[in-house]
């Protein structure tokens, strides 16, 4: 187990510049996600640890030893790659002693090891099958044996579960999370599924198509407190909410044209900026209450008329559009057999929430 | 529906192969066996087929007769293997690091196949003449000091052959090379395997079939081969063609010149499945890692 560092990182291929100057801290023993959209650039970031590619410019490190242009076959970086990549010509003992037998471990002690892998991962009556008889998520498991069986300091997942079905991929994704926890092995995971990242990390990064780092955070960091709109859009549905900031005997409001003025919490990003600019805010479609009659206690209040419902299953959305016509996307749990009020097309609702339940995005 | 409708639909295509086997059978597998009859026969002026026995194939088993097949299946033997060593990185290259020029080097290497064999041959004159090309290139580096000339010797017949079998190697292993993701290359690299780790373990054995392809091809028409070393070896030394065509050109004598076909046949297909045991061998060894 080890942290991995990427120090001021440049890599362009032909003349197209994939990033530049990119920094990146993965910590060791931990459980990291990589999450972008495709084409961002994650995928390159992945192959240079790996050694797949080497840098134009900066330095990547492994622990404290730098491994820029150390040999792809030196690194104790294994990866297990979208395809598998399993050999087709060996069965399935054969491609997890792969890497044993490269180093001459005696054939004894690669059995016991082999077979003590193949027994947690369940392979083992698949054993002397070759791998191209094996089901998706069984030559995944063999992707994964045959990697930890070396005990690699870090584990590269190059979208693992892209090629599993729904069902299948939720519960690989437990298993993933219970293999870091057992090993302890630094996981960098690359994906463009947000749930995926949400679900598995400890930390994350938020890439954009333009190969830059957003943010990086713990999910719940991430998810709650996005610093950009990018961020805030990428990961989960969210409203944004433009205006310019008002600052009267030390509240913060927000401004909007045709909207009653919207209380902001006193945020450390809402101390930073000044009475009259013009700022975003984004407030989750689940922290606004619907409801059809007035309540109190609440910081904040709009009106606005329903305009389409989407029934989830566990939530309803309704789209609801605000007397300025912006529209307001809201979530509610769907805690009831029979609700005492049903919303319905048309009818004219009121929009409830905290102030502290929206977010100032910096950038 | 009719017959022939529900023939064109049935589950089996076993007919698709009829043209091509009433073929093979016709014009190679019955005089293949009309070869082996007259093998067998004494033959006379009168009659084809005299009298049965064995004894034109007593008058070809002799030393001189299996020093030439000998010869000719060493210097299939070795312009295989060459031109194996030749073609390989070739075929990787092209298989794996070229991407918009791949279909226009294919091209330039079935060029030579666009030119007759004879002139290609006669080309060759030109390069291994006392005066030729690399004489030249010899003496201009100072290996030698005289002209040299590599016309009618064994090495001119080899570099010859190597030059028209070498196509021959590189597009079967290409084939079998292209369709080889070339992430099982990296995934190897990644496991702390070396590049020559990669190709023993990993691509070899994954080529092999394009690998046995070419080199069985280029084995069994070169031990064959007829025009090269006429023109080129000077006709001082004997190969198993030469040899063919004395007896049936020359002399007239079919008896022994089938008796000759049969018995270099037999040998040739004996260092076939000797190869083919050495190629399934290493393919094995390569899988589980024995040294």
């Amino acid at each position: 187990m080890r942290s991995v560092t990427l120090k001021n990182v440049t890599k362009s291929y032909d003349s197209d510049l994939i990033f530049q100057g990119l920094n990146l801290q993965v910590p060791s023993g931990k459980f990291f996600a990589l999450l972008g959209p495709s084409g961002c650039g994650k995928t390159t970031i992945l192959r240079m640890i790996a050694g797949f590619e080497t840098p134009d410019e900066g330095h990547i490190y492994l622990g404290n030893k730098e491994i820029t242009h150390t040999p792809i076959n030196q690194r104790s970086v294994h990866t297990v790659f979208q395809n598998y990549a399993l050999f087709p010509h060996m069965n399935v003992f054969d491609n997890v002693a792969y890497s044993l037998r490269l180093k001459r471990v005696s054939p004894k002690i690669i059995e016991q090891k082999v077979i003590k892998t193949l027994k947690k991962f369940q392979l083992e009556p698949y054993m002397y099958k070759s791998v191209t008889q094996l089901s998706g998520g069984q030559q995944q498991r063999v992707a994964i044996a045959r990697v930890v069986i070396n005990e690699p300091d870090v584990l590269l997942l190059d979208e693992p579960l892209a090629a599993l079905d729904l069902r299948l991929r939720e519960k690989v994704l437990i298993e993933l999370m219970e293999l870091q926890d057992e090993l302890k092995t630094t996981f960098i995971y690359v994906t463009h599924d947000q749930t995926e990242a949400l679900t598995v990390a400890d930390q994350m990064a938020i890439m954009n198509p333009n190969g830059q780092i957003e943010q990086v955070g713990t999910p719940k960091e991430i998810y709650e407190f996005p610093r950009s709109t990018f961020v805030a859009k990428f990961v989960g549905s969210t409203n944004i909410i433009k205006g310019h900031l008002q600052i009267q005997n030390g509240t913060h409001q927000l401004v909007v044209q045709g909207l009653p003025l919207i209380q902001l919490s006193q945020s450390s990003e809402a101390l930073q900026m000044n009475h009259g600019d013009m700022i975003f805010i984004s407030l989750r479609p689940e922290k606004i209450m619907i409801s059809k009659r007035q309540l109190e206690g609440f910081s904040n209040h709009l009106q606005g008329i329903v305009i389409s419902i989407v029934y989830h299953g566990r939530s309803t959305q309704y789209n609801v559009q605000l007397a300025n016509g912006m529209l307001i996307q809201v979530f509610e749990q769907n805690e009831e057999h029979f609700p005492k009020d049903i919303i319905d097309y048309d009818d004219s609702v009121f929009l409830y929430w905290q102030k502290d339940n929206s977010v100032i995005l910096v950038e | 529906m009719s017959a022939i409708k529900k023939l064109f639909l049935s589950e089996k295509y076993y007919f698709l192969v009829l043209p091509a086997l009433s073929w093979q059978v016709l014009f190679f597998l019955i005089p293949l066996l009309f070869v082996g009859l007259m093998a067998c026969f004494e033959h006379t002026s009168e009659q084809l087929f005299a009298y049965p026995t064995l004894e034109n194939f007593r008058l070809v088993c002799t030393a001189p007769h299996f020093a030439i097949i000998f010869r000719s299946l060493w210097l299939a033997m070795s312009t295989a293997l060459f031109a194996l060593f030749a073609a390989y990185p070739i075929a990787y290259f092209l298989a794996f690091k070229v991407d918009r020029f791949r279909f226009f080097l294919l091209f330039l290497l079935a060029i030579p196949f666009l030119v007759n064999i004879l002139v290609q041959v006669y080309a060759w004159f030109f390069v291994l003449d006392k005066q030729g090309m690399l004489s030249q290139a010899f003496m201009f580096i100072g290996l030698s000091k005289q002209p040299i000339n590599f016309l009618d010797t064994l090495f001119g017949v080899r570099v010859v052959m190597l030059h028209i079998y070498l196509p021959f190697l590189v597009m079967p292993i290409f084939t079998a090379l292209e369709k080889i993701d070339y992430r099982l290359v990296e995934a190897s690299l990644d496991l702390g395997a070396s590049f020559f780790a990669t190709f023993t373990r990993v691509l070899m054995p994954l080529s092999m079939p394009g690998i046995k392809n070419g080199f069985f091809l280029v084995l069994v028409t070169s031990f064959g081969e007829y025009i090269i070393p006429i023109l080129l070896g000077g006709n001082k030394v004997f190969f198993v063609g030469t040899i063919i065509s004395e007896y049936f050109f020359i002399g007239k004598d079919w008896g022994k010149g089938t008796a000759f076909i049969c018995i270099s046949c037999l040998v040739l297909v004996i260092a076939v499945l000797i190869w083919n045991f050495i190629f399934n061998a290493v393919t094995m060894r390569s899988k589980r890692f024995v040294s």
